[in-house]
């Protein structure tokens, strides 16, 4: 039985806006950010919040962080009610909001985090130690810049902090809002796997928001796609592709000795694989393209080169052809 | 056409900034009045005109007198702030760069971009006061002081602007927090005799005043404020060395800014 | 508890430091200022009257530098606050970001203290008049004290509002400059049933208090303004910390937006 950390049920929230209208006039604009939004996390999972801008990523994320208020719907962290019991659920997170803010600019990042955990409470040389081991796990200290001003911090920098200042009270549950929007690939990198290493070998939940797909795909086990303040499609990234295409494409690029014709070749083929099977004469060879179901793909794959290999032919270059989480983004949210 | 579209482009920033911000708009009708009035209201209820006069030394009108002073120093400051400070401004808000890469010299952006915006708004606090000066000297009185203002405000523009941009080639190479202008505006103001005439002060500060173009433009202004006294050969007389200033601190300015320019682009201050 | 009140008051000691050329540049720039201004209204007082209308107008800048620094350091930091992101760092700390904008009384306390010593020792270098000696000292730490209260519940019911809709720095700016204009005002020269209408007015007595305690006021009304002081402190505080909860209500309603200062 898998244990619940995230429990949203049918959250909406509305937004005021005003426009304006000539020089005294102004037209009052009802934005609907969350149209009824449920969800569950799980222990120990990275769950990915994906979605355009302006989708209600950051107003979830915000809610769930206790920082704003649902207009209706519920929903509780670890079993406390973010808006009944805002406090507790406080204890037990840890959030990053932006990479590139929320700190004192002319403090050091270690002092940063000093200030940050005595308001957790923490104090002496517990604070010290638990600072000390938060700034060598992001790298800070191994960088020289523990102890450099945050105004002189690269974005790399600031964004590795954010992250030290969330995991500074060792949470149970990490929300980050697209922690690694704008960084160099070499931090992007850092902090994917550490993340990924708290929540496979700490056991933490993580919930992130990204729009970066390839992001999404390495980190989450399982993701929301989100437009419009709507969850449009939520699975694991090996589900959500198969909404857009049940199908996978196989191309091999074969050699064929002279004793096997093309009809051969086609009969052999198709009689291990349901569906539609093209086999093209090509100058550097015979192009095969299977189209195939994905739970075929592996079996089916392997049959098909027994058999190549039995009638002498010689596999020059195979590559699957499946649709990418951009696909399912794209196709999920209208382009928009 | 160049320099055209540079003046179009500081101007239409301004109708945009506050069309925006109308509080704004109001606080700079309202910022001259409250400083004549809390600088009068408290003359008077520690001194007296007659005490003033005397220790002016020339038959003036305090109110006249501070009129000007108080235009002057608006105007002056802006100016300093605007044109000098712009450097620091455009820095803060991350548009430095793109100001910088404009296909002009930087001083140039810096100055005409501003002209606009100057003329307008000094032009309007001038006529702001126009009701107090026709209260003071009558219909004709009050209409010829006007004009004398509004001739210290262009003429005295000239060389300020300068000058100013002298300070804003300084401010792009150094540190942000170190803002010298907020210290350096009240000396100059202080120095060029803004609520306190230079004449009346010790040599070695009348010298000092003596080299700042605002000292000129306060008592060109203040001409006005003198009762019954010619005024025509003095006005001439200081128009003419501010035409010589203007050529100078602009000849100045425009040397200076290109090598700051360069040092910050070169240092990354940028 | 306390550890929090440690790293607000180690916060702000740390930034007072970091910026103090900052700083710096405040108070030599605020001092300057004020000398400007009054070397023009000295142009109209007799020089028999010197020492007595500088008296009277240092002590009033003086009580004006802590309303003004407090509005500005207090009020005004919220804007910046808000910017860098930190108000909702702080709620997720289970901590009111008011207790990081109340721990600024440190620096608005020691800037405005300095502006007032700087003043004196240019105003004494520049007249040759002794303007810093008093007559009741604790009379006039009473009356710092309620003047700081005042000053600091003014300046969070800035903040507060600053944080629920905006609020035009400028107009602030006119009101804390015009706030001299009505300290000035010597209390013997009102008509008598004015005087405690005046004295009613917020800051007004306690900087009565402070001009009878340096001589340069009767104290015909002293035990009045000491009991309207400390009513009027009471009573702002009391606005102050009722205007914070409502705001820390109105942030989880409707999320923190930038709105601050404009």
């Amino acid at each position: 039985m898998k244990e619940e950390v995230v429990a949203a049920e049918n959250l909406r929230k509305s937004y005021e806006t005003y426009l304006r209208r000539g020089l005294f006039n102004r037209e009052r604009k009802v934005v609907e950010a969350l149209k009824g939004v449920s969800f569950r996390i799980y222990r120990g999972e990275v769950f990915g919040l994906l979605g355009p801008n302006g989708a209600g990523k950051t107003t979830t994320v915000k809610i769930l962080s206790t920082l704003l208020l649902p207009d209706s719907g519920v929903a509780t962290v670890l079993g406390y009610d973010v808006v009944k019991e805002a406090v507790e659920v406080r204890r037990r997170i840890g959030v990053s909001l932006t990479v590139e803010k929320g700190f004192f600019w002319k403090l050091t990042g270690r002092e940063n985090l000093m200030y940050f955990g005595m308001l957790y409470g923490m104090d002496g040389a517990e604070l010290k130690q638990r600072v000390q081991k938060m700034l060598e796990l992001v790298g800070l200290e191994e960088l020289g810049s523990s102890d450099k001003l945050y105004e002189e911090y690269s974005l790399g920098m600031k964004a590795r902090l954010s992250i030290a200042r969330a995991l500074l009270t060792d949470p149970e549950l990490l929300i980050l809002d697209e922690p690694t929007l704008g960084l160099d690939p070499p931090s992007a990198r850092l902090l994917r796997e550490l993340l990924i290493k708290v929540a496979h070998q700490e056991g933490k939940t993580v919930l992130i928001t990204t729009h970066n797909m390839f992001e999404a795909e390495i980190m989450c086990d399982r993701l929301a796609i989100i437009n419009e303040g709507t969850i449009v499609a939520m699975d694991t990234v090996e589900g959500l592709k198969k909404l857009v295409s049940d199908e996978i494409t196989l191309e091999m690029l074969v050699v064929l000795p002279a004793r096997v014709s093309l009809k051969q070749l086609r009969e052999e083929i198709s009689e291990v694989v349901s569906s539609r099977v093209e086999v093209d004469p090509m100058e550097e060879g015979t192009r095969i393209r299977v189209v195939m179901r994905p739970l075929e793909k592996e079996q089916a794959t392997q049959e098909m080169l027994r058999r190549l290999h039995s009638m002498g032919c010689s596999v020059r270059r195979i590559e699957v052809k499946e649709p990418t989480l951009e696909d399912v983004f794209i196709e999920l949210t209208g382009g928009n | 056409m160049g320099l055209w579209t540079l003046l179009k482009s500081g101007l239409v920033l301004d109708i945009y900034f506050f069309k925006n911000n109308r509080a704004q708009l109001v606080s700079m009708f309202a910022w001259p009045y409250i400083l004549l009035a809390l600088m009068l209201g408290m003359g008077f209820l520690f001194g007296s005109a007659e005490t003033f006069k005397s220790n002016v030394g020339v038959e003036a009108d305090p109110v006249v007198f501070f009129v000007a002073s108080t235009l002057i120093a608006m105007a002056s400051l802006s100016v300093m702030w605007e044109v000098g400070g712009t450097v620091l401004y455009h820095r803060w808000i991350g548009t430095l760069p793109y100001v910088l890469i404009a296909p002009y010299r930087t001083s140039i952006t810096l100055v005409m971009s501003y002209i606009p915006r100057y003329l307008l708004w000094s032009f309007m606090q001038l006529s702001e006061f126009v009701p107090v000066l026709i209260w003071r000297e009558g219909l004709v009185g009050g209409l010829a002081d006007t004009l004398v203002m509004g001739l210290a405000i262009v003429i005295g523009m000239l060389p300020l602007l300068g000058f100013a941009a002298i300070f804003g080639s300084f401010l792009l190479t150094i540190k942000e927090e170190t803002n010298v202008l907020s210290w350096l505006n009240p000396i100059i103001l202080i120095l060029s005799g803004a609520f306190y005439p230079a004449y009346l002060f010790p040599i070695w500060a009348r010298f000092l005043s003596m080299l700042l173009p605002t000292t000129y433009t306060f008592e060109l202004a203040r001409l006005s404020s003198l009762v019954g006294a010619p005024k025509l050969a003095e006005m001439t007389f200081l128009i003419a060395v501010l035409l010589g200033m203007s050529f100078l601190y602009n000849a100045l300015s425009f040397t200076l800014m290109g090598k700051a320019e360069k040092r910050a682009l070169k240092s990354g201050a940028v | 508890m306390w550890v929090k009140v440690k790293a607000v008051i180690w916060l702000h000691t740390l930034r007072l430091w970091r910026y103090g050329m900052s700083f710096i540049n405040m108070i030599l720039s605020q001092v300057l200022w004020i000398l400007l201004f009054i070397m023009g209204v000295l142009l109209f007082v007799p020089p028999e009257h010197l020492t007595v209308a500088l008296r009277m107008a240092y002590w009033t800048i003086a009580a004006w530098s802590v309303i003004s620094s407090f509005s500005s350091l207090v009020g005004g930091w919220t804007s910046f606050f808000i910017l860098m992101g930190m108000v909702e760092e702080h709620l997720l700390r289970n901590t009111s970001p008011f207790t990081t904008i109340i721990g600024r009384v440190l620096t608005g306390t020691t800037v405005s203290f300095a502006i007032m010593i700087a003043m004196g020792y240019a105003f004494s270098w520049i007249f040759g008049r002794v303007l810093m000696t008093v007559e009741r000292p604790p009379l006039i730490l009473m009356a710092f004290a309620l003047l700081i209260v005042e000053s600091l519940s003014y300046a969070l019911s800035i903040s507060a509002t600053s944080m629920r809709t905006s609020i035009s720095e400028q107009f602030l700016e006119i009101l804390n400059f015009g706030i001299i204009g009505l300290l000035i005002i010597p209390v013997s020269v009102l008509p008598e049933y004015a005087r405690l209408i005046y004295l009613a007015i917020p800051y007004v007595a306690p900087t009565y208090m402070i001009k009878v305690s340096v001589g340069g006021e009767s104290p015909i009304l002293m035990r009045e303004a000491a009991l309207i002081s400390v009513i009027e402190s009471i009573l702002m505080a009391f606005i102050a910390l009722r205007l914070i909860r409502s705001v820390e209500e109105h942030i989880r309603r409707k999320g923190v937006r930038a709105v601050g200062f404009w």
